[in-house]
């Protein structure tokens, strides 16, 4: 920032300076031919294409991020390991393991004893996907689906991981993925944000959601996630104060607008125009927002199909049933977190709730945005930081065990936005422990996402502390095989 | 003349000085961006040097044709001419080769440029010996027509000659191309057929045709068939890729995955040529992976507009903060609209699209009051292939206008008017693939007889609710959440569904159907408690009733004209001013959490000062509703509570403190403190000191 404001006071800098200069100047060529870092500005301009459109045409124009916070067990979800069952209580071969390392709450177990899932599974739709009971209403849907059982990623704590999952770096203060959307693509809708972030909480042991996640980091701040808060009001001090009439507000902010104006001009702080914006914005989401968060217009059917706690502000399904409606209208990142899922102890008294909180208005916003010819353009993707482990932490019963962290294989599934619909992606060994085939590394999630919405991971930077900076660093590869 | 000869030898002497610097430091220069356009002038200039030495050597061969001091005069201006195009459309070309071409051909072209430029500058020096002179050149047109020829072949491709006979044989895959021709003999004329071919047959092996790879190499047959996993072929291609035998060798291009897997499972189902994708059973492997990538990879790549890009200026007028027009990528013409806003609508915003009506691809106007009327220039959207109009006031009459879209392919007219009765004009959108019509006028039996009449689409009706499970209805809410009430203040109950009965009680009792039925917003009278309850329940048809909603109201109290407080908190993560939300009216009864109902003091005390007015109060009681969260603490979490007096806002009276040494912080949800009689005042303060060590959470002061 300060970067600016000085050039701002300069107006003209040396690069300028030379680089009009030498245009009439013919001499300066041979020189400028010979010392190359003379005029060196210009390749990097060149590099970077223009924000606001995609790189390639794309079908893909927005997403909704379901993260399940606390990591849900791939185990007791999507990835069906019945040799588990069979070898319920034997103690995991050291082999298989390898050098992984472990949490602190398991690192001290003498011994690791494999488990199985509690809950049965079944091969659904065409497409013969296995899902477990705990999800019937995911498992209607399956042939929209795509499931990718290799995951991985480097973290092996939640915040840690969720920073790594929502950022790229482990590290906090990165750009949010959201904020990296919405600073390439820009918003799709001019009168809302276009990262909009939901919260909501299961029965489940919870794991601490903050604001870093959905940071702009070292980008502008209009780019940061936009918290909707779980109350009747999604937007606090939305409405304008008793008394107070719109055209008075437009006055209001026509002059604070003219003020804000005369001080860029002596400051050339770019902040103050992110604030001209802000307010703008504001003043149109008054009109706007009400118009979408009103969900008594929805027809009957579809809050059944949702269920009935899509009525009740700040619960999943009511997030999912807001997601859709703000999607629709245009915000280009929507994102929900829905902690509860550390299931260390108890898992299957936990996961239970856990499951019927996300499972029937998760298979409901997809279904949802299908129906109305919006999936297509709409990318959906569920899914938590990491996955857990094939053995037991705590104590090993018949009816019940824990599952602790494991980050070298977990589940997510995505839907819509140009990916194959009706396939899984990825295996992992017989007791789900280790990847064996096309291993999907969190970089590589971030460089297919991006591609699935016309960006090419390895061009969208922004130039930081001397360098440039992207969302999957110096990795990522994107998955071709499950793009349409 | 010789002082003119003798300026431009110097001149061109210069200029390969020049020219051997560039080629020396080549590595180290990088082009500015403002020489790049004299670099690319290039492919103009170059065609000085080589007409040039075609007249020369022309004028060698006439010779005798020409009077001899005229030839020697003329011979000799052209010389130098040649000589001066020559180095400078090789230093241009030098410059555009900068520019980042690598190649084989670039190094050819390149080094033959500079070789020519060199010897052409020989010809100058060497102009008396007329023999060695006459050899040179005479290799120096050879060399130009070679350059000539990998320059071209660097700008319009090396096959650009013989493309128009190629492109004639060049088959069209379809279904019924045998799979061998259609996408197997490709991959192997791409990466195998450089060095296995007829004329370098390396390893004895040619792979060009099926009848050499059938006859195999040096170490016999490369394809078994039906046995993807002996065959010499897929062992080498799996070979580490550092292993001496792994092919394609190191450096050359790889065969991809779905590559391998389709030679793979081609050589798995028999090394048969003749068999095609119609001849093979859906649920064949080799069927599957055939249809769902192959044919789809070569058949439709990706989707070529031929219109023109529409002029920016134009889409930035057309875009403002209701509409967003947006081109589909930088490479692509095409463009996709958007429209939001209810409220806002207005009919131009689709009228004047009509400016790109022939980039726009995809329009979607859903949640618009938009009516057929709004959409008569439709029409004029020839290559619209996406058109969503979810929840619009369309009619059936609007398929009418889409009749001239003859690339519309994906219609979207989910929660709207339509019926059966569009079906007739829907057959007229020929290339229609997908058609939503969620809750439309349309019964099942209107879909499925939609669906034969439209073969080929694919028909969306969505989620219709078969089960008849009764779903819980959500309880009612209280309308802004009042909880803190005087007699007159009315009640207002909500429910987010339409036709949705709401009963209640007041007594305390379950509430029922026979209960009292919310109409209107009620008055509640306290009869002189401090609180009352009501419970209330929703209820309709086709629905379970919801679980019981529990509003406890307060008595409102005395209420202070004015009120402050003198650390109005400000948390990291949200900023709320207490001397607002310690007297909204609103008494949380949630759990807390930092909302708009509830002010936190951290490392300050609470210290409110209420101001009555000018007709003194006297108080005997205040009443907050309050919660601590923070660490386990030995000591009460509060210390101390006091209520002070005054006139004028400096000098204070206590009138009540309470110390509290041990309190139960689990079981703290208010404070009450009762205040001796005394006389009134204009000023109370309230002073609520707490252990540092935890949040302070109050949610309302009530003074009575």
């Amino acid at each position: 920032m300060k970067k600016e404001v000085f050039e701002n006071n300069l107006n003209i800098n040396r690069r300028h300076f030379l680089s009009k200069a030498a245009l009439g100047l013919g001499g300066v060529a041979l020189g400028s031919l010979l010392m190359p870092d003379l005029l060196k500005g210009a390749s990097d301009a060149s590099n970077q294409l223009p924000l606001g459109m995609r790189h390639f045409a794309s079908k893909a124009k927005r997403i909704i991020f379901l993260v399940q916070n606390g990591a849900p067990s791939q185990l007791e979800s999507f990835d069906y390991k019945p040799k588990l069952n069979e070898m319920f209580g034997q103690d995991l071969p050291a082999s298989i393991r390898g050098d992984q390392r472990l949490t602190g709450m398991t690192a001290d177990q003498t011994s690791f004893p494999l488990v199985g899932s509690k809950f049965g599974f079944k091969q659904y739709g065409q497409s013969g996907a296995w899902v477990s009971d705990l999800f019937p209403n995911i498992a209607k849907i399956t042939d929209d689906i795509c499931i990718v059982k290799s995951m991985h990623t480097d973290a092996i704590n939640h915040d840690p991981a969720l920073t790594f999952f929502q950022t790229g770096a482990q590290v906090g203060s990165r750009p949010s993925m959201g904020s990296w959307f919405s600073y390439g693509l820009g918003s799709e809708n001019k009168n809302l944000p276009a990262y909009c972030v939901l919260l909501s909480k299961g029965k489940g042991n919870g794991q601490g959601v903050y604001s870093k996640l959905w940071s702009n980091g070292f980008l502008d701040s209009t780019h940061q996630g936009v918290q909707l808060s779980a109350s009747e009001d999604p937007i606090l001090y939305l409405s304008d104060p008793k008394g107070l009439d719109r055209g008075f507000r437009r006055n209001m902010l026509n002059k604070l607008g003219e003020l804000n104006e005369m001080s860029y001009q002596e400051f050339g702080d770019p902040e103050i125009q992110s604030k001209i914006k802000q307010y703008e914005m504001a003043f149109r989401m008054q009109t706007a927002v009400p118009e979408i968060t009103d969900v008594s217009k929805e027809p009957d059917h579809i809050k059944k199909m949702y269920g009935s706690d899509c009525m009740i502000p700040g619960t999943y399904a009511a997030n999912c049933l807001l997601a859709r409606k703000l999607s629709e209208s245009g915000v280009r990142f929507v994102q929900l977190y829905h902690q509860g899922w550390d299931q260390h102890k108890n898992l299957v008294g936990d996961i239970q709730h856990q499951a019927k909180d996300v499972d029937q208005a998760s298979a409901a916003l997809i279904t949802d945005l299908k129906q109305r010819g919006l999936l297509d353009e709409t990318l959906v993707i569920w899914g938590g930081e990491f996955g857990r482990t094939n053995y037991c932490q705590g104590k090993l019963t018949k009816d019940n065990y824990g599952r602790d962290h494991h980050p070298r294989c977990f589940s997510i599934f995505m839907a819509g936005g140009g990916i194959k619909a009706g396939t899984s992606y990825g295996e992992t060994d017989e007791l789900g422990y280790n990847i064996i085939k096309n291993p999907v590394h969190i970089h590589d999630l971030h460089a297919t996402i991006m591609h699935l919405m016309g960006l090419d991971h390895e061009r969208l930077t922004y130039k930081h502390l001397g360098r440039r900076f992207r969302l999957t660093d110096v990795h990522g590869h994107v998955v071709k095989d499950i793009i349409t | 003349m010789k002082k003119i000869t003798n300026i431009t030898i110097n001149i061109v002497f210069f200029l390969h000085v020049v020219l051997a610097f560039l080629l020396l430091f080549e590595g180290y220069v990088e082009v500015p961006f403002w020489l790049q356009p004299l670099g690319r002038m290039h492919p103009l200039v170059l065609h000085f040097p080589v007409a040039f030495i075609a007249l020369l050597v022309l004028m060698q061969l006439f010779k005798k044709a020409i009077d001899g001091t005229s030839f020697n005069t003329i011979n000799w201006f052209v010389l130098l001419l040649t000589s001066f195009t020559t180095v400078i459309a090789t230093i241009m070309g030098l410059v555009l080769s900068l520019e980042g071409y690598e190649s084989e051909l670039m190094t050819w072209h390149k080094w033959m440029g500079v070789a020519i430029s060199f010897v052409v500058f020989t010809l100058i020096l060497i102009y008396k010996y007329q023999k060695v002179y006459k050899v040179l050149l005479f290799a120096c047109l050879i060399g130009v027509t070679f350059a000539g020829h990998y320059g071209a072949g660097l700008t319009h491709g090396t096959h650009f000659i013989t493309e128009p006979l190629v492109a004639m044989n060049k088959p069209k895959v379809s279904e019924n191309t045998p799979i061998y021709t259609g996408f197997v003999q490709p991959i192997l004329d791409a990466k195998c057929v450089s060095c296995h071919n007829p004329q370098k047959k390396k390893g004895e092996l040619d792979l060009s045709t099926l009848a050499g790879v059938k006859k195999g190499g040096e170490n016999g047959s490369v394809w078994l068939a039906h046995q993807p996993d002996e065959s010499l072929f897929l062992k080498r291609v799996f070979l580490p890729i550092e292993d001496k035998e792994h092919m394609p060798p190191e450096g050359k291009p790889q065969l991809t995955d779905s590559e391998i897997k389709l030679i793979q499972t081609w050589i798995k189902h028999g090394i048969n040529d003749t068999v095609s994708l119609v001849g093979l059973q859906k649920t064949d492997t080799l069927h599957q992976i055939v249809n769902n990538k192959w044919l789809k990879e070569v058949g439709d790549k990706i989707v070529q507009y031929d219109f023109d890009y529409a002029d920016t200026d134009v889409v930035e007028a057309l875009n403002n903060p209701y509409t967003t027009v947006i081109q589909k990528s930088h490479k692509s013409p095409a463009i996709d609209v958007a429209i939001f806003g209810k409220k806002s609508f207005k009919p131009e915003y689709i009228s004047d699209l009509s400016k790109i009506k022939e980039q726009l691809v995809s329009l979607n106007l859903s949640n618009l009051p938009v009516q057929d009327s709004h959409l008569n220039n439709l029409s004029s959207f020839e290559n619209l292939e996406v058109l969503i109009l979810n929840s619009t006031q369309i009619t059936n009459d609007v398929v009418k206008q889409l009749l001239s879209c003859k690339k519309l392919k994906s219609l979207s007219l989910s929660d709207t008017k339509v019926d059966v009765k569009i079906s007739d004009d829907l057959k007229k959108l020929e290339s229609l693939e997908e058609l939503y019509l969620w809750n439309t006028n349309m019964t099942e039996e209107d879909i499925s007889s939609l669906r034969a009449a439209l073969n080929d689409v694919n028909i969306v009706e969505g989620y219709i609710n078969d089960t008849k499970e009764e779903t819980i209805l959500a309880p009612p809410v209280l309308v802004d959440d009042k909880n803190i009430i005087n007699s007159v203040e009315k009640i207002t109950l909500k429910h987010k569904m339409a036709g949705v009965e709401m009963y209640y009680t007041l007594d305390g009792s379950k509430p029922d159907k026979n209960s009292l039925l919310y109409k209107a917003p009620f008055e509640l009278n306290l009869n002189g408690k401090k609180s009352k309850t009501i419970k209330a329940k929703a209820f309709k048809s086709g629905w379970e009733q919801s679980k019981e909603a529990k509003f406890v109201f307060y008595d409102k109290g005395l209420k202070p004209v004015a009120f402050e407080v003198e650390y109005p908190n400000i948390h990291a993560d949200y900023i709320a001013h207490a001397n607002q939300i310690l007297v909204d009216e609103v008494k949380p009864e949630n759990k807390v959490k930092y909302s708009k109902f509830w002010a936190v003091f951290k490392d300050k005390p609470l210290i409110a000062i209420a101001d009555f007015g000018n007709n003194n109060v006297v108080l005997s009681e205040i009443n907050l509703n309050i919660s601590v969260r923070g660490k386990k603490i030995k000591k009460s979490p509060i210390q101390f509570i006091e209520v002070l007096g005054s006139d004028n806002k400096t000098d204070w009276t206590s009138l009540e403190k309470k110390i509290f040494l041990r309190l139960n912080k689990e079981k703290l949800k208010s404070l009450e403190l009762a205040i001796p009689k005394s006389k009134s005042y204009r000023y109370y303060k309230v002073f609520v000191k707490h252990n540092p060590k935890i949040e302070l959470f109050v949610g309302q002061i009530l003074f009575y």
